[in-house]
C-alpha cells in the first residue's frame, strides 16, 4: 500500500513539473475556422508595460522587428497562411499583440552562473485579428525565458514566435477534426 | 521500507505551493469594466501575475482576460481596487501625464550613448623604476578614440608622448652643465577595453565615468649630447644618446571622470598606470641594471567629443 502511494506521490509530481512548464495562456480560443489559403500580416506590436517601467529597460525597435520576423517565419512554416507579410495591407488577418514584461538579459551574466541573474525573459499578448472585422479570433499570452550563456537573449522572441504559431496550428487542426 | 512523510506529502506541498505561487485566491467582484466595454457584475476573479492574466468566473463559465484590456475592477463594496490587483498595469500612461498606449510607438532610440568618441589632451607623466633611473617626470600629450560596443563598454585607442624627459642633474649630480641636448621620446600606442557609465544619458545627465585596462607599447628613443663639466677637475665630459629606440611591453590602466559641458563635449579628467616589462639588464639611467618592470603614472585633462 504504501509502496502505491509513493509510487503515486512521485508520478504525481512528475506531471505537476511537466504542466508548469507550459509558457503559454490562451485568453481567446479559435472558434471558427480560418480561411485556407489566405494571407496574414504581422501588423503593431505595443509597448503594454506597466507605467512605472523604466524606458531604458523596454525593448528597442530593433527587439520589435525580429520580434516580428521570428512571428513571420513560424507562421510560414506552420503552413498556417499562404503568404505572411509585414503591414500587407491586403491580406485577410493580422496578428498583433504587446509587450506587457520584459528583461534583456546578459549573456556574461548568465556566463557567471549567478542563478537566474542575467536570464533574458519576455511576456506578450498576441492576438489574431480577421482584419475586415476587427473581430479577435485567436489570443494568449506568452511567456519565454532563455537562461542559457550559449543562447542569445533574442531566443526569448523566436521561442514565443513558435509557440503562437504552434498553438494556433493545433486549434485549427482540433476544428478540423471537429473536436 | 520507511519513508519520511515529507517525501509522501511532497508533491501535495509542491502542487499548493505552485498553485498559489502566482495566483491570487479567487476574489469576489461586484464590477469589472474591460477596455472594449464589456462590464462583467458579481462575480469571482483570480489574477496570475506570471502570464498577467484575470480570469473571471461565474459558475463554470470564465473569461480570461489580459492585464492591459482591463479598465477598471470594483469589489464587493464598490471600492476601486484594480492598482491593488494590477499593480501599474492598470493605469493609463494618460493618468501620468504620458502618451496613450495606442499612441506609443517603439521609437528607435539610441542603444549606446555615442557612437564614436575621440578625446586629446595633455598628460604629466611620472616614470619609475631602475629603467627609469636618470629620467624625470613631465608634460606630454596623447590622443584617444573610443568606440562604444554597448551601452557600457567600449574599445579605446591611444596614442601619447609620455612627458618623461631625461635628468641630467640626476645623471650626473654636482657637474656643471654646459649644454644639454639630449632628447628622449617615449611614444605609447595602446589598445584598451573600457567600461564606462553615463548615468541618465537620455535625460541629460551631466557625468560619465569610465575605466579601462589594455596593452600596447612603448617605444622609447634618445638621442642628442650633453656637455658637462667636472666642478673640481674642470674636465669637460660629453655624453651622447645613443640614437636608439627600445620598445617595450606595456600594460596599462586607467580611469577618469568627463563633466559634461555641452551636449558632445566634456572635459576628460583621468589617471593612468602603464606597467612597462623591461626584460633587459640595461636602462636608460646611470645604473646598468635594471629591474624587470617600471612604471609610468599619468594624471591626464583633456577635452573629449562624444558623437
Amino acid at each position: 500500500m504504501k509502496k502505491r502511494i509513493v509510487f503515486l506521490a512521485v508520478l504525481l509530481c512528475g506531471l505537476l513539473i511537466l504542466f508548469s512548464c507550459a509558457k503559454y495562456k490562451i485568453t481567446h480560443k479559435l472558434e471558427q475556422p480560418i480561411n485556407q489559403p489566405s494571407n496574414c500580416s504581422i501588423g503593431e506590436i505595443k509597448d503594454e508595460l506597466p507605467a512605472d517601467f523604466d524606458e531604458d529597460d523596454k525593448p528597442s525597435l530593433e527587439h520589435i522587428d525580429k520580434f516580428k520576423d521570428y512571428l513571420r517565419i513560424a507562421l510560414i512554416e506552420k503552413g498556417i497562411f499562404r503568404d505572411v507579410l509585414l503591414m500587407n495591407p491586403e491580406s485577410e488577418y493580422q496578428v498583433t499583440g504587446g509587450i506587457l514584461d520584459f528583461k534583456k538579459g546578459s549573456g556574461f551574466v548568465r556566463f557567471l552562473g549567478l542563478f537566474g541573474a542575467g536570464n533574458a525573459k519576455v511576456t506578450t499578448t498576441l492576438r489574431l485579428e480577421d482584419r475586415n472585422t476587427g473581430e479577435i479570433l485567436f489570443a494568449g499570452n506568452f511567456k519565454q525565458e532563455v537562461s542559457s550563456y550559449m543562447e542569445s537573449g533574442e531566443k526569448i522572441f523566436e521561442r514565443v514566435a513558435k509557440d503562437f504559431a504552434k498553438e494556433l496550428s493545433k486549434q485549427i487542426n482540433k476544428l478540423k477534426r471537429g473536436e | 521500507m520507511r519513508l519520511p512523510a515529507v517525501v509522501i506529502l511532497f508533491p501535495f506541498i509542491f502542487f499548493i505551493l505552485f498553485s498559489f505561487s502566482s495566483l491570487a485566491f479567487g476574489a469576489k467582484a461586484s464590477r469589472i469594466e474591460l477596455l472594449d466595454g464589456k462590464v462583467y457584475e458579481n462575480v469571482t476573479f483570480t489574477v496570475d501575475s506570471e502570464y498577467k492574466i484575470i480570469t473571471i468566473k461565474v459558475g463554470d463559465w470564465k473569461q480570461e482576460v489580459s492585464f492591459p484590456d482591463v479598465a477598471r475592477i470594483y469589489d464587493e463594496e464598490g471600492k476601486d481596487v484594480t492598482a491593488e490587483y494590477l499593480g501599474d498595469y492598470y493605469t493609463t500612461p494618460q493618468e501620468k501625464g504620458k502618451p496613450s498606449l495606442q499612441e506609443q510607438t517603439y521609437r528607435r532610440y539610441r542603444k549606446r550613448p555615442f557612437n564614436f568618441g575621440f578625446s586629446a589632451g595633455t598628460n604629466y607623466s611620472f616614470p619609475s623604476g631602475d629603467y627609469y633611473d636618470g629620467i624625470t617626470s613631465g608634460i606630454g600629450f596623447g590622443a584617444d578614440v573610443i568606440i562604444p560596443v554597448t551601452k557600457n563598454v567600449a574599445i579605446r585607442g591611444t596614442i601619447s608622448k609620455s612627458g618623461m624627459k631625461d635628468d641630467l642633474k640626476g645623471l650626473v649630480p654636482g657637474y656643471i652643465i654646459l649644454e644639454d641636448d639630449l632628447s628622449l621620446n617615449a611614444w605609447r600606442y595602446l589598445v584598451c577595453g573600457e567600461y564606462y557609465h553615463w548615468p541618465r544619458w537620455k535625460t541629460g545627465g551631466k557625468v560619465l565615468y569610465y575605466f579601462y585596462t589594455g596593452l600596447g607599447a612603448i617605444s622609447h628613443s634618445f638621442s642628442g649630447t650633453a656637455t658637462v663639466q667636472d666642478p673640481f677637475s674642470h674636465d669637460i665630459i660629453v655624453i651622447y644618446g645613443t640614437k636608439d629606440t627600445q620598445t617595450k611591453f606595456v600594460t596599462t590602466y586607467g580611469g577618469g571622470v568627463v563633466p559634461m559641458i555641452s551636449k558632445t563635449v566634456g572635459i576628460d579628467i583621468g589617471a593612468e598606470l602603464d606597467v612597462v616589462f623591461v626584460g633587459q639588464t640595461y636602462g636608460y639611467g646611470y645604473y646598468n641594471t635594471a629591474g624587470q618592470y617600471a612604471i609610468v603614472f599619468d594624471l591626464k585633462i583633456g577635452l573629449v567629443a562624444l558623437f
